[in-house]
């Protein structure tokens, strides 16, 4: 049996962006802006959470005329639930830290 | 047509007619594939968006090589349109290049699944599994040269064509038909030198690549003479545009739907 990786600090980032915007869904450029990400880092980790089934998308319904229609992302239920485990993870991670006095570095995009 | 264009084509042309005097079927098998993909990509165009910039012609081309992508619960992803979409609303050129490097780097980035890799060393084992029967029944005579020349290229056209139109992704079929190519040719260096070396004692002096005379001083020079780098190399070259040409038209229906 494979063992699941460790998501690396990109995806967490991410995933995390998309759990603060529960209802509503969001675009990938923005994605990229609010988190200072690259396209090439973003995409690939949106890919791999949707083929997971981590992260829901759709085609905007009524986009501008003479603009296509954008794809849109949002966390599914699996992946609302991965986003729980990873705050929770971040979260020990600064308990255990801060008990140690170490430094916890945030993650891409992440407020300090 | 400009001047460096120009000077591409009259070296292709001079290079083609050098060929054709030293070894005119090297020049059906290799050219004439190679000058319908130079004749496809030239052509192509997408459709409806004939003035586009760079950064939508680079995400463009990527897209049509990558295909769709199908999330966990089979739905088909087209991420190439997703992609474009999202560079649509970018309005700043500069943005727009970084965007849509990053996007294309996203699309070609990953492998498209295992089934590449199942496949080619499938038709690898197969290819070299045939080719040693075909030596051991045909000791002595034209040896496999012909044999590795000729039919690999057939081979790795059916593949590319097949695997692009089943699952209709010219990647899966250009990753397919290149990855089997390069198995099929370890398959032929491993044949090559088990049969020179078989050759050597059973009739000595004959070459498995064509069987004609060759003088051979031991085991170790008859197995490096068939499996030589070259000999491999020039497989390579003429096999190559072959699984390209057969994804492209495997692909080419959907494409024509636009």
């Amino acid at each position: 049996m494979r063992r699941p990786r460790k998501p690396t600090p990109q995806t967490i980032a991410v995933v995390l962006a998309l759990a603060d915007n529960p209802s509503g869904w969001s675009h990938g450029y923005h994605l990229c802006r609010q988190l200072g990400l690259k396209a090439g880092t973003v995409y690939p980790i949106l890919m791999r959470l949707t083929e997971r089934g981590q992260v829901e998308t759709t085609w905007e319904t009524d986009p501008p005329s003479g603009r296509p229609a954008r794809h849109l992302y949002r966390l599914s239920g699996e992946g609302a639930r991965f986003a729980k485990e990873l705050r929770a993870a971040a979260a020990a991670e600064i308990l255990r830290a801060s008990r140690s006095g170490g430094v916890i570095r945030p993650a891409p995009g992440e407020a300090v | 047509m400009t001047t460096r264009r120009t000077g591409w084509i009259v070296g292709a042309v001079a290079v083609a007619l050098v060929l054709s005097m030293i070894a005119p079927g090297a020049v059906l098998v290799l050219a004439v594939p190679v000058a319908v993909i130079w004749s496809i990509l030239t052509r192509w165009r997408p459709t409806g968006h004939e003035d586009r910039d760079v950064a939508e012609r680079l995400l463009a081309a990527a897209a049509v090589v990558t295909g769709e992508r199908t999330s966990s619960d089979g739905e088909q992803v087209d991420w190439g349109a997703a992609l474009r979409a999202e560079l649509a609303t970018i309005t700043v050129p500069r943005e727009r290049r970084r965007f849509a490097v990053g996007a294309a780097v996203a699309l070609l980035g990953r492998p498209h699944s295992r089934r590449s890799l199942v496949v080619a060393a499938a038709v690898a084992v197969a290819f070299g599994a045939g080719l040693l029967g075909v030596s051991r029944a045909g000791l002595g005579d034209d040896g496999l040269g012909s044999v590795t020349m000729l039919l690999p290229p057939v081979m790795l056209f059916a593949i590319g064509y097949l695997c692009a139109r089943s699952t209709r992704s010219l990647r899966f079929g250009l990753e397919t038909g290149v990855v089997a190519a390069l198995t099929t040719l370890v398959a032929v260096a491993v044949v090559y030198g088990v049969e020179a070396a078989h050759w050597y004692h059973v009739a000595p002096d004959v070459s498995v690549l064509d069987g004609d005379y060759v003088e051979f001083d031991s085991t170790r020079a008859a197995v490096l003479d068939a499996a030589h780098p070259v000999i491999l190399l020039v497989h390579l070259v003429f096999w190559s545009p072959w699984p390209v040409l057969g994804a492209w038209v495997g692909r080419a229906p959907r494409s024509a739907r636009g």
